[in-house]
């Protein structure tokens, strides 16, 4: 790890200033915990002027609820939104989630908007700027290869947030402020599924919040890992049931770290007016195993990741259609 | 947690005051308060900043180097590579005590020509600032031609490999005999054969090598820096091609040593620096150069070949052993020497045949690691154990309890133990504290094991090592101790100020203890091998006797009384008899001095001397003595995932007497979590010696939300060759728990994973295999 570099920092304490603050610095990067993106600068692989720190600003700040939605603010800390009652109770693969994120230090300061986006991760990329030189750095960043996949012309780096699957089968949307206007769009469409250019936000955007419609689906998440804490997932799923007079009313499933962005598994809806049982979960497994296609990104082998999450998404199932 | 009630077995009719009570050691409030000044936290004014720029492949040669850009940036001081330092090399041997001439295994201090590993030093650059120095880094030039390397054991044997160290790549063998292993053999029922690996793992102390060198007036280069051997002064004088005595070693609390800071690490770079630039240099290594910087430990193959009976008596044991000793020799065929000691356990077995080879690769150095190839042994022989008794289909336990040694029984080596050997009680009390098992539930699995062992403490005998210590009552009654001792965390100092309490009759308050500085604190050898407590502290307990009996005999002609009839305690000196006649010791040692009594001792402790062992049978003493104990564990296994929670961890030790009991249960519950963390999931990944993991992200050492119940059994037999009986716990410890842990993991899944880490998709593999075969 290298020293961190020198930045300016700007506090705005709205959307508009922040925007603007961004406008008249167009390198500059916005900062929330910032456990992921000043890690990533003290390795030299962000390089940025000026950080805008998100975290005063007023409207990014709650957890609401309106009639339909619940709106969690885009700087709302994962602490915040692991120990929220309504969150836990209404939508609990989202507060699991958030509780199995990294440390307890981390989850203090981390925040729901800066898990969305955090960058994705390679052993080839997640290195000292000494370390990555030695390999002519990669396509991700400065390089001309894909270690990953030599032949490739596109980066297989992998997200890891624990948060986005399980808001994804909540069916969650993210507001999005920028020099465009506001927008929403639904969470998937955060992703561009490509490891290097991962977002498809433009310079500028800021993820204001998350709404989650109310509805009555029980969920859970389950990342497999390690160690008790820190870990990023090896593979994580997030899974929703909806249940109406014993039968299967909606079945959703999404995954990360298996794939460049977290993503809803397809395929399911042959399970509607299906009762749950060993082999329908067995079945359901083995659509998540083929759907999944992790690269040899990390230490953990792309064979084991896919095997646990099919293993993890049957049980998660198994477990929510009988509790 | 922690289970605070330590269940202590003591001998009965021993009267202690202040050794064996869990006293707050001297280093505690310090260290709870954020005072304790470490190395990292000295600077001087006008000092300079250094750094290390490191090769970054494994094999190479060197085709230029060009720092002309480097040296032009304004505010770099000094910039050194090979050419500026002709003909020096640095020594990679033991430090020795003895002045004995050292094994042929010196290293270029920066490299000439040929790069052998990863992260091999090219240059060394002083500067203003950081930031100026890691520019100056930057802006050096090189080219390396890539050479073939050698990266596996079994590849550098080949013929035709690429040569790491002349001539052949063996830089170790050691062979061990004993009776007739074909008899053995022949009288076994059942011939069990199994190969057990074991990975590089790192040291991860919380403090990287860091350490401030100055010259001072006399000419004396001064180093204060974090390290387990001030002892090095002397390679480091050799090195620079000046007297011992211009060297200087300052050592500071050490935040954690573990056998990484045995060798030579950032001493001798500050000390060319310093001397380059006649100003004070600090270096302060980074994660990543702790992790590219210093020795690891050996990934080890060993292969058991056991004849048993079928009622489970160990007839015969051969034992072959590979050892990756990386780039530079470094302390491998000592620790290779360790191993195949360790090799047969603390079981009695009559034939034994042992081989060993410590192998160099282009993999990163090998070298010192807590358990010093003695835990690797015990991954093995444990493993095999348990392996044995289900394939006789026998109690693991019995097993064991068949095959103990007992006290008098003679090693592998022919080395008789007299100390007490209470591996069964050990076990049999570690096994109950495990308390009721824990219900498993569905794809969950609940297993136990246990792991007991042979540890050696102190230095392999024909060093004849040496210790000594100083300690001294000042006219006011207060006691001073000084001794080179360095102290690494594990209360090294306050265990030598609990040792002088206890005889001079005064409290541990009343105590301060100076150590780790080569030049002033007499020299007590390394805070290695397990030697520190039992060398140091007899040294100082040697002092302290002298010291008491001259006080004894003082007070006595004071008191009117004989010697013998006068004890020293609560700071009086008092007729055992009769304790109202007392006198405070403030004023026998004011009395004293003004009568010229002399109030200080200067003591050496030596072990036991002995000729090195046989070559060719492995024949003869090895170490001082033993330790021996047992870890036991319980686990849960979940078999989809793979992935394990230790639930239960319990150290049983006999450690002859614990000088403090809380300094005791601190090494079993951090050589409990340590341990964990090698069985399941450290790893030292290396690319064609690459190191691939060098953060923390990828090299998983436990969390504390892994640390399970840990609960320390400490049993007392008073038999050790330490002060008051003792022997020694801080490699001990470690030992017994991966092997425990892995034969848990067997226990709960029913099939073995017979390499380390064991790691979830490795159960997973060896379940699917378990699977396909059944
Ligand atoms: C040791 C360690 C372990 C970790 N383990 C995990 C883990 O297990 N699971 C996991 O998911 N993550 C993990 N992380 C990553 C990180 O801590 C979390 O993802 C965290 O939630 C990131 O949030 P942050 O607020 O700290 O983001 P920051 O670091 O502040 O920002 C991350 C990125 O998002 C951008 N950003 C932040 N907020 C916004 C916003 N509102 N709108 C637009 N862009 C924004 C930033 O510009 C930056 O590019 C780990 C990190 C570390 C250091
Ligand atoms: S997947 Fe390829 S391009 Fe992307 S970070 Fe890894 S090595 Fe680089």
């Amino acid at each position: 790890m290298e020293a961190l570099p020198n930045f300016h920092l700007h506090r705005p304490s709205t959307i508009e200033e922040a925007t603007a603050a961004m406008k008249a610095e167009p390198a500059a990067r916005f900062v929330a915990g910032g456990t992921d993106l000043i890690v990533n600068m003290r390795r030299g692989l962000v390089e940025t002027p000026a950080l805008i720190d998100l975290n005063n600003v007023a409207e990014m700040q709650d957890i609401a609820s309106d009639e339909n939605d619940l709106i969690i603010g885009g700087a709302v800390t994962l602490d915040a939104l692991a120990d929220n009652r309504t969150v836990a109770h209404d939508f609990p693969a989202i507060a699991q989630a958030a509780a199995e994120v990294a440390g307890s230090t981390h989850r203090n300061v981390a925040t729901v908007g800066g898990n969305l986006c955090l960058d994705t991760r390679c052993i080839f990329y997640n290195q000292s700027g000494w370390w990555r030189e030695s390999n002519d750095f990669c396509l991700k960043y400065k390089g001309e290869i894909c270690h990953v996949a030599p032949k490739s012309k596109r980066c297989f780096a992998v997200f890891s947030g624990d948060l986005a699957p399980a808001l994804l089968v909540h069916g969650a949307t993210v507001s999005i402020a920028g020099s465009r206007g506001e927008r929403q769009i639904p969470l998937a469409d955060l992703y561009r599924g490509d490891g290097a250019e991962y977002l498809t936000l433009e310079t500028g955007d800021i993820v204001t919040g998350v709404s989650v419609p109310k509805t009555d689906t029980r969920s859970a998440y389950r990342k497999a890992r390690v160690r008790g804490a820190i870990d990023f997932p090896l593979a994580g799923v997030a899974v929703g049931l909806r249940i109406t007079d014993g039968r299967i009313a909606e079945l959703r499933a999404a995954l990360t770290a298996c794939d460049t962005k977290p993503f809803l598994i397809d395929k399911l809806d042959a399970f509607r007016g299906k009762s749950v049982d060993d082999t329908l979960a067995q079945e359901f497994g083995e659509i998540v195993r083929q759907q999944t296609r992790p690269m040899r990104t990390t230490m953990s082998t792309p064979w084991y990741r896919r095997r646990v999450v099919a293993r993890l998404a049957r049980r998660l199932l198994l477990e929510l259609s009988a509790s | 947690m922690t289970d605070q009630t330590t269940a202590r077995h003591t001998e009965a009719n021993v009267v202690l005051r202040q050794v064996g009570k869990p006293l707050e050691r001297t280093d505690a409030e310090g260290k709870a308060t954020g005072r304790t000044r470490y190395a990292g936290d000295y600077t001087m004014p006008g000092m300079l900043h250094a750094k290390v720029l490191r090769s970054d492949i494994a094999s190479g040669k060197l085709k230029r180097l060009d720092a002309s850009k480097a040296r032009a940036l304004p505010g770099v001081t000094a910039i050194l590579t090979a050419e500026d330092l002709p003909d020096r090399l640095a020594a990679t041997d033991m430090p020795g005590q003895t002045g004995q001439k050292r094994a042929a295994t010196d290293r270029q201090i920066l490299v000439r020509e040929i790069i052998r590993h990863h992260g091999e030093p090219l240059a060394l650059i002083a500067a203003e600032t950081p930031a100026i120095a890691d520019k100056a880094h930057d802006l050096i030039e090189y080219e390396i031609e890539p050479l073939p390397g050698v990266y596996e054991t079994s590849a550098a044997l080949q013929a035709g490999a690429p040569v790491v160290t002349e001539p052949d790549n063996i830089v170790g063998e050691h062979k061990i005999r004993k009776g007739d292993t074909e008899k053995g053999f022949a009288e076994a029922d059942h011939i069990i054969e199994n190969t057990f690996h074991t990975q590089f793992i790192e040291h991860a102390f919380l403090e990287p090598e860091v350490g401030l060198a100055w010259v001072d007036e006399n000419g004396v280069i001064n180093i204060r820096m974090s390290t387990q051997v001030i002892e090095h002064f002397r390679f480091i004088a050799d090195a620079m091609g000046v007297p011992h005595n211009k060297v200087r070693i300052l050592g500071a609390m050490v935040g954690g040593g573990f056998g990484g800071k045995e060798d030579i690490t950032v001493e001798l770079y500050l000390a060319l620096l310093a001397q380059a630039t006649r100003r004070p240099v600090r270096l302060a290594y980074t994660r990543e150069d702790s992790f590219v910087g210093h020795g690891k430990r050996h990934p080890f193959d060993i292969t058991h070949k056991t004849g048993v009976t079928k009622d489970g008596k160990i007839t015969a044991l051969e034992v072959t052993i590979r050892a990756d000793s990386g780039a530079y020799v470094f302390l491998s065929p000592y620790v290779l020497l360790y191993c195949a000691v360790a090799a047969p356990g603390p079981y009695r077995i009559d034939n034994v045949k042992i081989d060993s080879k410590a192998i160099a690769t282009n993999n990163m150095y090998t070298s010192a690691f807590r358990g010093f190839g003695a835990a690797q042994a015990c991954v093995a022989y444990e493993a095999q154990m348990d392996e044995i008794a289900k394939a006789i289909s026998i109690d693991r336990f019995e097993l064991r309890r068949h095959n103990f040694m007992r006290t008098g029984d003679k090693t592998a080596t022919g080395q008789t133990v007299e100390s007490a050997i209470w591996s069964d009680k050990c076990m049999t009390q570690a096994l109950a504290a495990l308390g009721e098992p824990t219900n498993a539930e569905g794809p969950v699995k609940v297993g136990r094991g246990v792991a007991t062992y042979q540890q050696s403490y102190g230095r392999i005998t024909w060093f004849h090592d040496t210790a000594e210590a100083w300690v001294g009552i000042e006219v006011d009654g207060t006691v001073i101790v000084r001794s080179g001792v360095t102290d690494i965390g594990a209360g090294q100092a306050s265990a030598l100020g609990q040792i002088a309490a206890e005889l001079l009759g005064v409290g541990l308050d009343d105590v301060v203890v100076y150590n780790s500085d080569s030049a002033v604190t007499p020299l007590a050898g390394t805070t290695t091998a397990t030697r520190a407590l039992y060398m140091t502290g007899r040294a100082a307990h040697k002092a302290s006797e002298i010291l008491r009996g001259r006080l004894v005999e003082f007070a006595a002609s004071e008191l009117g009384v004989r010697p013998e009839d006068v004890d020293l305690a609560n700071g009086q000196a008092f007729v055992i008899d009769n304790p109202e006649s007392a006198m405070s010791l403030k004023d026998l040692a004011a009395r004293g001095a003004s009568e010229g009594l002399q109030r200080s001792e200067l003591a050496m402790f030596r072990a036991p001397f002995t000729d090195p062992i046989d070559e060719e049978t492995g024949q003869g003493p090895v170490f001082p003595d033993f330790t021996y104990g047992c870890h036991a564990v319980e686990v849960a296994v979940d078999t989809e995932t793979g992935e394990v929670t230790v639930l239960k961890s319990v150290g049983a030790h006999d450690i002859g007497q614990a000088i403090n009991p809380q300094a005791v249960e601190g090494q079993i519950e951090g050589g409990a979590l340590m341990g964990q963390g090698y069985a399941l999931s450290e790893e030292l990944i290396y690319q064609e010696g690459k190191l691939v993991s060098p953060s923390f992200s990828e090299y998983l050492i436990p969390t504390s939300m892994d640390m399970p119940e840990i609960k320390s059994i400490i049993l007392e037999s008073r038999s050790g060759l330490g002060p008051f009986g003792a022997k020694g716990i801080g490699e001990p410890s470690l030992t017994p728990v991966a092997p425990a842990i892995a034969n848990a993991i067997a226990d709960a899944i029913g099939t073995r994973v017979f390499d380390l880490p064991i790691t979830p998709e490795k159960i997973v593999r060896a379940l699917r295999e378990a699977d396909e075969n059944a």
